[in-house]
């Protein structure tokens, strides 16, 4: 079956990562926003790892009213598929929490359809660079140029909670939670798009 | 299929316990650390029933760099087996959601196998005595040092969702997720050794 897309403003992540989140007013973002170079795509980490930032989507730019949190994390991968905006990640190590991939078939990407732990890259990565990814809450589109629109779906989502999901494209993408093995990440409030 | 074990930095746990932990820094801990003789294992509480205190591991002093979440219960158990760092606790009342053992024999704890809440005992206490559990994020080694190393499991952890498990031995560990009843407590980045 091939694979379809969900809008950005009809899913929700929740969030299990490590910690809370600190609620930040958007005037204390980070310089430059999220994705500013001082700290995101970076290869020395700027923040602890799995520090977590809680902040108002900005609806005046994009997207809707409501809270989004962002986790800094470090990025791995191989190229294959390229890192982008939008994509899904899941933990990319077998040794450390913080490390994650796009890579359905990263060598040690334990669990791809199902994981219990997962997030959304803000933009273009360096293997093995750190950043930030948009990991619970409602879409920051508001905040990050290029989450707005369509996220990569199995084609079979439900209205109702979703997981990550091992697509037929070389990508990772949401899907409905099918099994007892598969946690979900977050709620759909629609069936995906045609 | 005999019990097993999984190093401490493999896994992390999922906080569902009631309530927002407060974020602090480190220098913000509890009196002489959350093992401090004022608050932990004392027989009248010191913190509302659940408080719940989150702050980072230092992984340049031991374990893994993180967030970890502490939340305060109160301990019943028989003494059979007696309490100890790194034992799993489930609640342990079929009346108050503050109370947690770590015997999976106990008269009144409702669920071993799949409890959608857990947390790990700091050390030994008493019964009925009221102190700090980790109940979330990365295992704070850096701040209780008899927290690092191995944690009991059921023999059968994949990398992957993991809950509570009534192990072989007489005690409450680690095991996988295998029905719709029972609850993850965490992520296991590996499997069990």
């Amino acid at each position: 079956m091939a694979d379809k897309t969900i809008d950005s403003e009809l899913i929700t992540l929740t969030d299990r990562w490590p910690g809370v989140a600190r609620l930040v007013s958007a005037g204390e973002l980070p310089t430059g926003g999220m994705t500013g170079s001082t700290h995101h795509n970076v290869e020395t980490a700027i923040y602890g790892p799995g520090e977590k930032l809680c902040v108002w989507n900005d609806v005046g730019v994009a997207g809707l009213a409501g809270q989004a949190t962002f986790i800094y994390l470090q990025y791995a991968g191989t190229d294959a598929p390229t890192c982008a905006v939008k994509q899904i990640c899941v933990p990319g190590s077998a040794t450390v929490w913080y490390q994650v991939t796009n890579d359905p078939d990263y060598t040690t990407a334990p669990i791809v359809t199902g994981s219990a732990l997962a997030c959304v890259a803000l933009s273009a990565m360096t293997d093995t660079y750190w950043g930030w990814f948009w990991c619970g809450g409602i879409c920051p589109e508001g905040l990050v140029t290029g989450l707005g629109g369509n996220f990569a779906t199995e084609s079979n989502v439900a209205a109702g909670m979703i997981c990550a999901h091992d697509l037929t494209a070389d990508a990772i993408g949401l899907g409905p939670v099918a099994a007892d093995t598969e946690a979900s990440i977050g709620f759909a409030l629609a069936a995906d798009a045609a | 299929m005999g019990d097993s074990t999984l190093d401490s930095e493999l896994f992390v746990l999922f906080d569902r316990w009631p309530g927002r932990a407060e974020r602090i820094e480190a220098d913000k801990k509890p009196l002489g650390g959350f093992t401090g003789g004022t608050h932990h294992n004392v027989g009248t509480p010191q913190y509302e029933a659940g408080k719940k205190l989150c702050v980072w591991n230092d992984g340049d002093t031991a374990g893994i760099d993180g967030m970890s979440t502490f939340i305060y219960l109160k301990y019943a158990g028989t003494g059979a087996e007696t309490l100890a760092a790194k034992q799993v606790c489930v609640p342990a009342s079929a009346t108050v959601w503050s109370e947690v053992t770590n015997d999976p024999d106990y008269g009144s704890a409702g669920i071993v196998t799949g409890s959608a809440l857990a947390c790990v005992a700091l050390g030994v206490m008493t019964d009925t005595y009221w102190g700090w559990f980790w109940c979330g994020g990365v295992v704070p080694e850096a701040l209780i040092a008899a927290l690092g190393g191995d944690f009991a499991t059921e023999g059968n952890v994949v990398a992957g969702m993991i809950c509570t498990h009534d192990l072989g031995a007489d005690a409450i560990g680690l095991g996988p997720v295998a029905g719709d009843t029972e609850a993850s407590i965490g992520f296991a980045l590996a499997d069990d050794a």
